[in-house]
């Protein structure tokens, strides 16, 4: 027990000593303060931005989390769709297969650019970029989850009487269920990536824009400020989902 | 959803002819749908448009020097991502009290969204290599590290055993047992973390940088090219590919003694 | 499938097996076959405990999978009570060797499943449901998941699951083979026990243990190795109710024992390529 304590202040004490060593480099010299600021400055930026002093404070939140969202939820959807429709049919799986992997590897936070260029820079266009990342992640996850499900489970329910529909409901949804919220936190923390990426990229609001703006004008305070920011909200859903796993996976073996 | 009928539909030229033909087919579409602008042609753009453009970046010059500077920044960055992983999740691998000081903060690393360092890293170096290379071991890190860790954790108890009972040191230890199993995972994830490697390289070009395929996307946004957009995405793409088939032939040669699991 | 008889009083059903054959495409190229069963031919009457006893590879899982209808046979015909098996039969039931338990339901769910396949509404399958786990010994498991059991329970929420809508023929591939000696052996004399309450259904039992066939049954079904054809045909006459480790001891249990013994050992030492030993000096 004494042990865990011991541990346990020994990473506080690295953090504290983190932010010690981060506050007299900054204060060093003026090229250092340009470039690395310091925790007060960043704190301080971090409150004037909270109570909305120089930008539109929360807003700009809510719009990245905006797209965000919009992108998760519609690039889940497609992706289930198609997943189930390709792992359905046979022949389509394999023939389309090859071609998916291909546009899979594309590098889609490069496909960026294009979006921006075709779309322009609302709310929506940015939250269809977001779903264009979101699509592969939930498609893989779905139909690797169909393809891998145990050929015994469904001969024990159909010598047990389940029709088709029973079948469905039975075996293969809790099957989409368990793999589609084992890819949740992904799917999430690219979601968000992809949302302050594309606003960083261009855009007049957004986490991301703010983030730009402050590397434009060189004010380190901004951009840490920011990411700070943007870090927080993810972990605080990232442990969020870390909980709807754990109780979705009660069924599963340790 | 039967398997087993799997192996009977359309095996080997009957398959490719359906795949070949499906390509021409889309292809076609494309061209149509663009000349009837049916479609946004700032997003699709036409494969005529595509194959030109194709051409031109390829006979200035321009998308080979872009390419060597993708894939040298690419090799580095992951060789040196994959060595700092190795060095970390070693480290908290083999101890336990290492393991519960750092652990919170890097499975707290692990939450955010690692390209979200980038312009961290441009505002500190500007736009050469380094913010690139940067972004890219930081991107492999903190994956690398948890693997490691967690292969290092798994050696077997027994085959520790074994070899301590046979007379190993640590140092034998950690050449026969320990190197094996690490390498063995860093071929198998080899795949994978040249993946993210690629994407954070690519990713980091976007942003203004001077060299590689990222950069040459992102003057075409900025001349409204969208064919020079797509165009570039195709040979990142191919690079994508055949890097990933390159690695799978490679791994298939190194993990020939293992069990089908 | 052929549409639902919920006629099953559990009293079974007679089985017969018309020159079956199975055969399946070899996995490495598909010109030659594999053939599991060769023109296979038996009667078994209603409520008869009947073992199929083998080396491994002899067919012995692919005759149940024809029978239920998983995989129906190449040649041949199967019929249970006159009828001929098309497909999936709503009055068979199916204990596998591997869980087969859906895993991401509890205990109580599992077992209430094949009553809700059939429409029963729900407060009834629940009650049923229970009252099969309080069969088995495992109401107060009922809210467990299946990793959350032991072996042995498993295959009792597996047994008590198939026999809640009481099918006429119960088909039973290495049930227990899975499980240690000792759990073994209480598993079989639970089975017994429940197989006799619920009013002695026709059971086809597959088995490599010869003590646990000859234990069991009122007739041992001998197959050959691969490809698998009908050998022997042994009555048991052992007196019910059995205990299993009592009915080991006596004398006609010896002698079946012997008697069987001679006919599967040629075919396990054919299945495991080996020849039998001559005489010394060899």
């Amino acid at each position: 027990m004494r042990k865990r304590w011991l541990n346990r202040s020994a990473t506080l004490v690295l953090v504290v000593a983190f932010f010690v060593v981060w506050q007299y480099a900054g204060q060093a010299n003026v090229a250092n303060k340009l470039t690395i600021g310091t925790p007060a400055e960043v704190f301080r930026w971090i409150g004037d931005w909270s109570s909305g002093t120089y930008t539109d404070g929360w807003s700009d939140l809510w719009t990245t989390l905006q797209e965000a969202l919009l992108g998760y939820l519609l690039g889940t959807v497609v992706g289930v769709s198609l997943a189930v429709l390709i792992a359905g049919v046979d022949v389509l799986a394999r023939l389309v297969m090859p071609f998916v992997a291909a546009a899979n590897a594309v590098p889609k936070i490069a496909m960026a650019p294009l979006f921006v260029l075709a779309f322009g820079t609302t709310v929506a266009c940015k939250a269809y970029f977001v779903s264009s990342l979101v699509v592969f992640i939930s498609f893989f996850a779905v139909f690797n989850g169909l393809r891998s499900i145990n050929r015994r489970y469904l001969d024990h329910v159909q010598i047990l009487g389940a029709s088709r529909w029973w079948t469905v409901r039975e075996v293969y949804v809790p099957a989409i269920v368990g793999w589609l919220i084992t890819s949740l936190r992904l799917s999430w923390s690219w979601s968000l990536a992809a949302a302050v990426f594309v606003e960083y990229l261009s855009s007049n609001e957004g986490m991301g824009h703010i983030v730009q703006s402050g590397q434009e004008s060189l004010d380190a305070a901004t951009v840490i400020g920011a990411l700070m920011i943007i870090a927080v909200v993810a972990v605080c859903v990232d442990a969020g989902l870390v909980l709807v796993e754990r109780r979705a996976k009660e069924w599963r073996p340790a | 959803m039967s398997t087993t009928r799997l192996n009977r539909v359309g095996s080997g030229w009957a398959l490719l002819l359906a795949r070949t033909a499906l390509v021409v087919v889309v292809v076609a579409l494309w061209q149509v749908a663009a000349d009837q602008e049916w479609v946004n042609a700032n997003f699709f753009s036409s494969p005529s448009d595509v194959w030109h453009s194709l051409g031109s970046l390829s006979a200035s010059g321009d998308l080979w020097r872009a390419l060597e500077s993708t894939v040298v920044v690419l090799a580095i960055g992951w060789v040196l991502g994959e060595l700092a992983g190795l060095a970390l999740g070693i480290a908290i691998g083999l101890s336990k009290r290492l393991n519960d000081i750092i652990g919170p903060i890097i499975v707290f690393a692990n939450a955010v969204p690692r390209i979200l360092l980038l312009p961290i890293f441009v505002v500190w170096y500007g736009f050469g290599y380094e913010p690139k290379v940067l972004l890219v071991v930081a991107v492999m890190v903190v994956f690398v590290a948890l693997n490691v860790a967690a292969g290092v954790r798994e050696v077997d108890g027994l085959l520790v055993q074994n070899m301590r009972v046979h007379g190993a040191n640590a140092f034998d230890l950690l050449r026969h047992v320990f190197f094996p199993a690490v390498s063995l995972w860093v071929t198998s994830s080899a795949r994978v973390t040249v993946g993210y490697a690629l994407q954070a390289t690519i990713g980091s070009e976007l942003l203004g940088a001077e060299s590689g395929l990222g950069s040459l996307i992102s003057h075409g946004q900025v001349s409204f090219r969208s064919d020079q957009i797509i165009a570039v995405l195709l040979v990142a793409a191919a690079l994508a590919v055949s890097v990933d088939l390159l690695l799978a032939t490679l791994e298939r040669r190194a993990v020939r003694w293992m069990p089908k699991t | 499938m052929t549409p639902r008889s919920d006629a099953g009083n559990g009293a079974g059903r007679s089985l017969e097996l018309d020159r079956v054959t199975q055969r399946y495409p070899s996995s490495t190229n598909d010109t030659t076959e594999f053939v599991a069963m060769q023109d296979i031919s038996l009667e078994i009457p209603a409520g008869q405990f009947v073992s199929v006893v083998g080396p491994t590879g002899c067919g012995k899982s692919t005759m149940l999978s024809a029978i239920s209808g998983l995989r129906p046979a190449s040649d041949g015909q199967v019929r249970i009570g006159g009828e001929v098996v098309t497909g999936i039969r709503s009055d068979v039931g199916f204990i596998f060797q591997q869980d087969a338990l859906l895993p991401w339901r509890t205990a109580l769910q599992n077992v209430e499943l094949s009553l809700r396949f059939r429409g029963r509404p729900k407060s009834e399958s629940r009650e049923r449901a229970r009252e099969w786990l309080a069969r088995v010994g495992l109401l107060d498991f009922a809210d467990r998941y299946p990793h959350q059991l032991s072996g042995g329970m498993r295959k009792r929420v597996a047994v008590a699951s198939t026999l809640v809508y009481e099918p006429d023929i119960l088909l039973m591939d290495e049930p227990f083979s899975a499980l240690d000696i000792q759990t073994r052996t209480l598993m079989e004399n639970d089975l017994l026990h429940v197989w006799d309450e619920a009013g002695k259904n026709t059971v086809l039992f597959v088995t490599h243990d010869l003590e646990e066939a000859i234990g069991m049954s009122d007739r041992i079904l001998v197959l050959t190795a691969s490809p698998g054809r009908l050998l022997g045909d042994y009555k048991i006459d052992l007196p019910r109710p059995r205990d299993l480790l009592e009915v080991k001891m006596t004398e006609e249990f010896t002698e079946l024992y012997r008697a069987i013994w001679k006919d599967l050992e040629g075919e396990v030492l054919a299945a495991n390529k080996l020849r039998i030993p001559d005489a010394v000096g060899n």
